[in-house]
């Protein structure tokens, strides 16, 4: 609104040239102040995806020792590697790949806005579909892979203890079938202990994401409010930045959004791989 | 003949004996201190070192949960009672909380602009 005010006043001058450089300094002081608030942004962004690797990087030796516990010793070996490798691997790219192209995307939209004659939009747009891109393939490979691998060894897992079960309560005379029932038992608690700390996980992990993403909406519809009130008053070019830092707390949120829920579906499946070794005895 | 009478004499001795202990002895045992579930669940608890994780998961989810007691809240995980209440408050919280936050924010550079 002041913008369009200067504008007017600006436009009234004589000089173009003078009233040209004044225009460029309000778009530069409006550019500065929405850069200090985008970097703050980022910051907390990065946090919370190290936040959410270190804390997983706790549950999941957890997790696979209590699936251990459970009997599941195929599925807790071959899940381990995966599952630590995998959130390692999406840490850093979040963190070293995709948050820079959204920086390179951001200057890059903010640059266009201000000249003329250089368009760089559609490099913008493509940088951000293609962030888009990169994080629906991790999350669906990364979904398939435990999945595919988990369901493969939960079901030798299963057949596995059934078959100790059953040699044990045979050839062992007498408390045979006692042992086998104590075990039943044992296994029972910990997968009972197990699904029980895979809740306290998940919660955890929504303790982590949740203040960053409802802030990451509130500045995007802040953003897109501000670009739809300001647009019969405002310069045109002013609209279209507010819409372009809408568009890039956009794709934040999708970041943060599709992490968190990579990794609550994470947990979910290694509780549930486990559950489903159990249901052969 | 004597001896074969003496060797059976012995003999239904040893059995009548054996008889006697075998009624007399008890035939159950009663177990001084019962094993629950409860029990396995928490020395599966300590042999894991759950309350270090416990103290993790509070460590980084202190700023949206400070009200839950992550101790509290397994336990009630472990019998399915899961106190969703505090979740959602906790989580009606933030969005408030953030909301009065950017419409402070709004206001104060509206009123920074105004004044210069």
């Amino acid at each position: 609104m002041i913008h369009s005010i200067l504008k007017s006043i600006s436009e009234g001058l004589e000089n173009k040239s003078i009233s040209q450089v004044a225009y460029y300094v309000q778009y530069i002081l409006i550019v500065t102040l929405i850069m200090s608030n985008f970097a703050d942004i980022i910051n907390m962004v990065k946090d919370s995806i190290n936040n959410l690797v270190g804390f997983c990087n706790t549950l999941i030796p957890i997790l696979i020792t209590l699936i251990m516990t459970t009997g599941s010793v195929i599925s807790a070996n071959l899940l381990q590697p995966i599952l630590l490798f995998i959130i390692t691997f999406i840490g850093n790219l979040i963190t070293n790949v995709i948050l820079p192209i959204v920086l390179v995307s951001t200057a890059l939209g903010i640059v266009s806005k201000i000249a003329t004659h250089v368009q760089l939009d559609r490099l913008t747009k493509f940088f951000n579909s293609s962030v888009v891109w990169i994080l629906g393939v991790v999350l669906t490979l990364f979904v398939s892979l435990l999945s595919i691998e988990g369901s493969l060894s939960s079901s030798v897992d299963g057949i596995t203890a059934k078959t100790t079960k059953a040699a044990v309560s045979s050839f062992i005379p007498v408390v045979g079938k006692i042992l086998g029932d104590a075990v039943d038992t044992v296994i029972g608690c910990a997968s009972i202990l197990k699904n029980a700390v895979g809740i306290v996980g998940i919660v955890v992990i929504i303790g982590i994401c949740i203040t960053p993403i409802i802030k990451l909406a509130l500045l995007m519809g802040t953003y897109y409010i501000g670009a739809a009130l300001c647009q019969p008053i405002a310069d045109e070019k002013i609209v279209k930045l507010l819409e372009q830092m809408g568009d890039t707390f956009k794709v934040l949120l999708a970041i943060l959004c599709s992490v968190s829920v990579l990794f609550i579906v994470g947990t979910t499946l290694v509780m549930k791989i486990s559950n489903s070794g159990l249901m052969y005895r | 003949m004597f001896i074969i009478q003496g060797v059976q004499m012995r003999k239904i001795l040893v059995i009548s004996i054996l008889v006697i202990i075998i009624l007399f002895i008890p035939s159950y045992a009663i177990a001084e201190d019962e094993l629950t579930e409860n029990d396995i669940i928490n020395s599966q608890k300590e042999s894991i070192n759950i309350g270090k994780f416990l103290e993790e998961a509070k460590k980084y989810s202190s700023e949206a949960f400070s009200d839950i007691d992550y101790s509290e809240f397994l336990t009630s995980a472990i019998t399915g009672n899961i106190d969703n209440e505090t979740l959602g408050k906790g989580i009606l919280n933030i969005i408030g909380k953030e909301t009065i936050g950017s419409i402070r924010v709004i206001r104060k550079y509206n009123n920074y602009y105004s004044d210069t």
